[in-house]
């Protein structure tokens, strides 16, 4: 798999548009589906999972076959999200939209369903306070539903790195939604 | 450990090393609810036309580079060392606009062979030749009618208050409601104008050109330059016709191997600077190679991809 992922990588880099094909059919629904964690609208997480592939391929000529594809494109479509929040101005109006965690519906009788906001509030924890490789992880491993080695494999880290991220993030995440629960 | 809370199913002791926040934090991240992803295919359409126009346009760059002549005097002293500064500054200042601008941006390519109508937000419809392309931005009409255009097209423009300007690497072609037609090449610049008035400019100078009339330079624009469209299917090749006045042969072979996808080659130089005049039936390549042959009187040799003229 990993070594399939450096011959495509090297045929892209010598402008070979079916081996850019193949690797856009391999990724495409993971990236979209991690960008649109982070930007919770489908149109804008289209145009950026696009804007991402075309970047690639724009700058083929500096890809490094031998590093992960994966980590390239996370990267990419991260700065894309990150641009598109500092051109919006809502970069901090988003962080402001965090709730004070304790206070918010929680004490309303009303609210059955529990385990969807909490979801909410996770997802917020993640796309805010997160690293960004810390993010990736969690997100691959939780939305993507990928096994630690296939997480280390596909970002070319080890298996402990992968764990030990993951560990960061549910402290994180427990100490940020500590009130809440 | 803090609040023991569990709302999620009881009795399951996985992941005994993290304690039950965690854990159910851990169960519930997995629940989200996402948009499912667009069709792939349909989006590998649009990304590998989009793919097409960058490599257009970093073709046109790197052509553009080699134009450019050295810059001298002090400032070469000077840039050995601002180089990388002005490299970082530029990019930066490139790169930030891009994200919004590729958003906003829309593109029109055609392939060599193929040629393509399109209607724009205003009503005007544009048709545009083989290997060519127009960009514009996602709100024309709203308080510009402003675009580029790489290649040739021939322009329907819908009466309006708001000025139609065609921008091209040679000059601004300028007009409020009118049909004409634009042909940008490397080493050329012409527009011609079948009905109403258009304007043409660049840095220097502005010519104005009335119905029938039009302007083939590369730079010059000056109304000596001017001359009457001389037959009367303007242009040419919306009629799949090739038509040729005293034109060299080499720029005749340029627009076959645009229309039909092939590549031309010549025996000695000096045939390519044979001049052509005459209408060529540019429906299809056999008649059109046996035409060039005929008006030429050489003969060629076709493989499929190269004809050699011999």
């Amino acid at each position: 798999m990993a070594e399939q992922e450096q011959i495509l990588l090297r045929q892209v880099k010598n402008s070979d548009k079916n081996a850019f094909h193949q690797l856009f059919s391999d990724f495409h629904d993971t990236l979209f589906r991690f960008v649109v964690y982070r930007v919770q609208d489908a149109d804008l997480a289209e145009d950026i999972t696009q804007e991402t592939f075309l970047r690639v391929w724009r700058t083929r000529d500096s890809i490094q076959p031998k590093k992960s594809f994966f980590s390239l494109i996370a990267r990419i479509s991260t700065n894309l999200c990150y641009d598109h929040f500092r051109y919006k101005e809502v970069r901090h109006r988003h962080e402001d939209l965090i709730p004070e965690f304790g206070k918010s519906h929680f004490d309303d009788p009303e609210a059955v369903n529990q385990a969807a906001m909490l979801q909410e509030e996770i997802q917020k924890v993640v796309n805010d306070k997160l690293p960004d490789k810390c993010r990736n992880i969690f997100i691959l491993s939780r939305i993507e539903g990928k096994t630690n080695p296939e997480i280390a494999e596909l970002l070319d880290l080890s298996v402990r790195t992968v764990e030990n991220q993951i560990y960061r993030a549910l402290k994180v995440l427990k100490k940020n939604l500590k009130n809440y629960m | 450990m803090e609040n023991k809370i569990r709302f999620l199913e009881s009795g399951k002791n996985y992941m005994k090393k993290l304690d039950d926040i965690q854990k159910l934090i851990w169960e519930c991240s997995a629940q989200v609810k996402l948009p499912s992803p667009p069709n792939k295919e349909e989006v590998w359409m649009r990304l590998s036309q989009n793919m097409d126009i960058t490599d257009m346009d970093m073709d046109m760059k790197q052509d553009r580079q080699r134009l450019t002549p050295p810059t001298q005097g002090i400032w070469s002293a000077l840039k050995p060392r601002l180089n990388y500064a002005v490299a970082l500054g530029l990019a930066f200042v490139m790169v930030l606009p891009f994200a919004y601008d590729s958003l906003t941006t829309e593109s029109i390519v055609t392939k060599a062979t193929d040629f393509e109508t399109v209607q724009l937000p205003d009503g005007s419809t544009i048709t545009l030749n083989a290997g060519s392309q127009i960009k514009y931005k996602k709100d024309f009409n709203s308080d510009h009618r402003t675009l580029t255009l790489f290649g040739e097209a021939y322009f329907d423009v819908k009466k309006g208050q708001t000025p139609f300007i065609v921008n091209t690497n040679h000059g601004q072609v300028t007009v409020l409601g009118t049909a004409f037609n634009v042909r940008t090449r490397e080493d050329g610049f012409e527009v011609g104008v079948k009905e109403g008035i258009v304007q043409v400019a660049n840095e220097a100078k502005a010519v104005i050109l009335n119905q029938g009339q039009m302007l083939d330079v590369e730079t010059d624009f000056d109304e000596t330059n001017l001359q009457n469209v001389s037959y009367s299917n303007y242009p040419d090749w919306m009629h799949k016709k090739l038509v040729c006045d005293q034109t060299p042969l080499s720029e005749v072979c340029g627009e076959i191997e645009r229309t039909f996808g092939i590549s031309f080659e010549f025996a000695t130089a000096a045939l390519a600077e044979i001049t052509v005049t005459g209408v060529i039936d540019a429906q299809d390549l056999n008649t059109v190679l046996s035409t060039i042959s005929l008006l030429t009187q050489h003969e060629f040799k076709f493989d499929g991809e190269t004809c050699t003229i011999i």
